[in-house]
């Protein structure tokens, strides 16, 4: 069983980092997912976290 | 002329506190905007991990991420021009609806509130009891009928006037 990351059409292998490691390393390479929304999906055998940008406000 | 620029690749080098004797060093690379490559590893192997992962991202296609746009937001966009039409036509039927409203409410007042200030009318039948009613439509059939007599008699004067011509 594995953990993915999954970003817009991308996927990546968490390997043995947790989620929240997962979301420190995510908001390194990508300052829009700082504060992220992450949906936890079961598929099959994998885990997979799908992070997006969560909507900011207008103005 | 040559459009993929090379982008910077960022590698980042996340050291974890020690665990059972152990440092964990997790090291992640990618250009900028492309999904990272991952590698974990122990402390002592930090600068082989480095080179490694810079290699594996020199080495593999991009990976650029594409967000695909929310559909009800891409709806609306795409709907836009559909809605301002929409907006154009309701806005049309409201002129009309408001033209219809101008000519049913009185041009003298102006306003469709009763008159409750407008002086009273003699033979006005309006709010008048039944009987009232009745009262007044005989006397207009007796006025019509007496007027309709009028009328037909001066028009056998004019044909027996032609004829004799």
């Amino acid at each position: 069983m594995a953990n993915k990351i999954k970003y817009g059409d991308r996927e990546l292998d968490m390997g043995d980092l947790t989620l929240e490691q997962a979301k420190q390393l995510m908001a390194r390479h990508f300052p829009e997912l700082a504060d992220p929304q992450v949906d936890k999906k079961e598929d099959k055998n994998d885990t997979i976290y799908t992070f997006t940008k969560k909507a900011g406000r207008k103005g | 002329m040559k459009t993929n620029d090379p982008k910077p690749i960022t590698l980042i080098v996340t050291i974890y506190p020690p665990k059972k004797n152990a440092r964990r060093v997790v090291v992640s690379g990618a250009p900028e905007g492309e999904m990272p490559l991952i590698l974990d590893g122990l402390f002592p192997d930090r600068h082989a991990l480095l080179d490694r992962v810079f290699a594996l991202v020199l080495k593999r296609d991009p990976q650029v991420v594409t967000i695909a746009e929310p559909k009800t937001g891409k709806a609306k966009s795409i709907t836009a021009g559909a809605d301002d039409d929409e907006e154009a036509e309701t806005t049309e039927e409201q002129d009309s609806d408001q033209l219809v409203k101008d000519v049913l409410v009185s041009p003298s007042t102006g306003s469709t509130e009763p008159d409750e200030e407008l002086p009273e009318i003699e033979g006005d039948v309006t709010g008048a009891s039944p009987e009232a009613v009745a009262l007044f439509e005989n006397q207009l059939n007796i006025t019509v009928g007496a007027l309709d007599s009028a009328a037909i008699e001066p028009e056998e004067e004019v044909v027996n006037d032609g004829e004799q011509d």
